[in-house]
């Protein structure tokens, strides 16, 4: 029982962080139809220099460089900035020119960006993993998390704050696509692009406002990963991108909502096959790949999504 | 389907819409060709002349070492390109299927026979010229499963099956340690053999990988220009509209999947016999990257294109080796490949060497309502 309770938590957190790449993935493709295989770079990028924020001194290119060291909360917000101006500025250099072209040339667009920052991540920080420093409210003075026991299963701090911090930005991310004019600008571009250009939204706004949210999303999310796993490298975004992205078309792609289902779904479902599947551990990965052919063959459109059509 | 009168030797096989034609005949049908234009075909002859000539001329296995990697990829670009350049569909997990051809042939003779049945492997050496097509089929079986289920939804889902499939590939190879002994590999694939004549030497299995190669290329080529061919242009072109014209697109699009796949899986095998050992770190995720890269390099929907893009980028990969700072940074070899890939997909969709079809077909604003939408987007952004 403790061992059921034990994975549902961490499948859960998990859950959140894929939940909040999710977001990006679904909101860009929900407009432009694009999967930005970018996203799971940029959650990287959001480890990496929540780690550069917090540390005093760290090494660039090889050289030493001294940090300011500020608190995690700060290094959060700071790496989701900077990470939503790469994300804007990736989307102006390397999609933009490319929206009327034929969807192979932005895909492949989109597949060279994401190799070209793995590298770039690789030569600034270099290929080792990037230790994450202790955050001292949630961790005790000898080094080990602060954690409280439920029944017999172990949650620490940190899990409770990913779960109220990714819980808090869905709402709140929820409310602004909802209610706000740019919200219902979004909306309408998601809609019909043309229609919603001549109805006076600035579509091109509206998608860079897309890739600024989901950028901004994703470093939060590497942010709080290298916090889970204390430790930062350059492909540490491949997999939790891929699975994002198998969240956001189980949740139903375009949908926010969806993608936070989705995220959370496939995170317990893959704690528990790992936990319980024969050899589940070791073939952790491909469970997520499994679920996305069983969403495909049975129900494409995702759980909460209506409609996807197969224009080509 | 022929040319005009006047330019039948061109191979100006226009497929698309009568339209098309009219419109850029007599000069640009010379270009529009579904693969090969006479300049490219002199362009393979040349080339062809040189990987028979060269091998005789250098002296260092290091050359010979390079062109048989350089003819592997050759295939394996060319096989890709059935699938992105003439279909029009992103497979990101391309070195899967190069690893099932391996693994399989690998499997048959170390774990089967030499194992299981304790036969020397030797007498067995006919079994490597079936498998060649026999791990051909074994990876087109593995493409339509992949292929399948994305049918149903937009063509970019197959980007993410292929994927996460070349992972998977990966992870079984990595930890399905019985069959495929894992990290260590498995070693002691026996040389190519023929009548008890064996290919021991570095030149004669670079020949035989450059027969390969050629029977490769001709084979896809006559695919590309067979009715099959005009299918997947058409695919590519317009799925709706070519649905609409009575082109079963499932059928066709599995078909596609299938063919490309065939193409690694046989140089799959020729690789374990070539290296006599692989190892799950010969089938990462870059390489299917690589792969794509050398595509989009040369040229896709183009048959010279893949060859071109091989050899210009082994080649160039080559060269950049010798520095010591290239030595000392792995990762400007993936920096360069990204960049590449960007800034051809926005500056030269078509590659070194573009078909004017793809070109017309790249051009932004050039697909169906997109001219409309582009309108559109021009007067917003004003």
């Amino acid at each position: 029982m403790s061992e059921l309770g034990q994975q549902l938590v961490n499948g859960l957190m998990i859950g959140c962080l894929y939940a909040l790449i999710a977001v990006g993935y679904t909101m860009v493709y929900g407009i432009i139809e694009l999967i930005n295989f970018a996203f799971g770079e940029l959650f990287m990028f959001g480890a990496f220099i929540t780690i550069m924020m917090m540390v005093p001194e760290i090494s660039l290119f090889g050289a030493k460089v001294p940090m300011p060291g500020l608190s995690f909360f700060l290094a959060i917000l700071i790496a989701m900035a900077v990470v939503a101006v790469m994300g804007v500025i990736i989307e102006r250099l390397a999609y933009r020119p490319l929206r009327n072209a034929p969807r192979l040339a932005a895909l492949i667009s989109a597949i060279g960006v994401s190799i070209l920052l793995q590298n770039v991540a690789q030569a600034i920080f270099g290929s080792q993993q990037v230790p994450f420093p202790d955050i001292p409210l949630f961790t005790t003075a000898a080094g080990a998390p602060k954690a409280f026991v439920v029944g017999d299963v172990q949650i620490t701090y940190f899990q409770v704050f990913v779960v109220v911090v990714t819980v808090t930005a869905m709402l709140l991310l929820n409310l602004y696509v909802r209610r706000t004019r740019m919200g219902r600008a979004m909306r309408a571009s998601a809609q019909d692009k043309s229609t919603a250009a001549l109805m006076g939204v600035n579509v091109n706004k509206v998608i860079a406002l897309t890739f600024l949210i989901g950028s901004a999303m994703g470093a939060l999310a590497g942010g709080l990963y290298g916090g889970v796993y204390h430790a930062a490298w350059p492909l540490m975004g491949f997999n939790p991108g891929l699975k994002a992205f198998i969240a956001a078309v189980l949740g139903g792609i375009g949908n926010i909502p969806g993608a936070f289902l989705g995220g959370l779904l496939l995170g317990v479902v893959e704690a528990l096959g790992s936990a319980y599947l024969p050899m589940g551990s070791q073939y952790r990965d491909a469970i997520a790949f499994v679920i996305l052919i069983l969403i495909l063959s049975f129900r494409p459109s995702g759980l909460l999504g209506s409609t996807v059509s197969q224009k080509a | 389907m022929t040319g005009d009168p006047q330019n039948n030797e061109t191979d100006g096989q226009s497929t698309g819409p009568g339209g098309y034609r009219t419109k850029l005949n007599p000069i640009a049908s010379a270009l529009v060709g579904n693969g090969s234009t006479r300049s490219q075909r002199i362009l393979l002859a040349v080339l062809l002349a040189i990987a028979v000539i060269l091998p005789f001329l250098v002296g260092s296995n290091r050359w010979i070492t390079l062109m048989t990697v350089v003819v592997i990829y050759i295939v394996l670009a060319s096989g890709l390109n059935i699938v992105v350049g003439f279909t029009g569909l992103l497979d990101l997990g391309y070195v899967a299927f190069y690893a099932i051809g391996a693994y399989y042939t690998a499997i048959i003779f170390n774990n089967v026979l030499k194992v299981k049945f304790g036969v020397d492997i030797d007498a067995y050496w006919w079994l490597t010229w079936i498998n060649f097509v026999v791990g051909g089929l074994m990876a087109a079986i593995a493409g339509v499963l992949i292929g399948y289920p994305t049918l149903r939804v937009r063509g970019d889902y197959l980007a993410i099956m292929t994927l996460g499939f070349g992972e998977i590939i990966r992870i079984l190879a990595l930890n399905w340690v019985g069959l495929t002994r894992g990290p260590s590999g498995i070693s002691g694939i026996p040389k190519p053999a023929f009548l008890g004549f064996e290919l021991t030497t570095q030149k004669s299995l670079y020949f035989l990988g450059l027969a390969l190669a050629l029977l490769s290329l001709w084979t896809i080529s006559r695919i590309v220009r067979s009715r099959i061919g005009r299918a997947w242009t058409a695919i590519r072109e317009d799925e709706v509209a070519a649905e609409a014209m009575g082109i079963h697109t499932s059928r066709y699009k599995l078909l596609s999947y299938a063919t490309g796949a065939f193409f690694a899986g046989a140089m799959g095998v020729f690789f374990g016999h070539y290296l006599n050992y692989i190892s799950p770190s010969s089938f990462m995720l870059m390489e299917s990257f690589l792969i794509l890269s050398l595509v989009v390099l040369g040229g896709m929907g183009n048959i010279a294109g893949p060859v071109l893009g091989a050899i210009v980028w082994m080649g160039l990969q080559e060269w950049l080796r010798d520095f010591p700072f290239v030595q000392a940074h792995p990762e400007t070899r993936g920096i360069a490949l990204g960049l590449v890939l960007v800034l051809l997909m926005v500056f030269r969709p078509t590659g070194l060497l573009g078909s004017l079809r793809v070109r017309l077909e790249m051009r932004p604003g050039s697909k169906d309502e997109a001219d409309h939408e582009r309108q559109v987007w021009s007067d917003a952004s004003r």
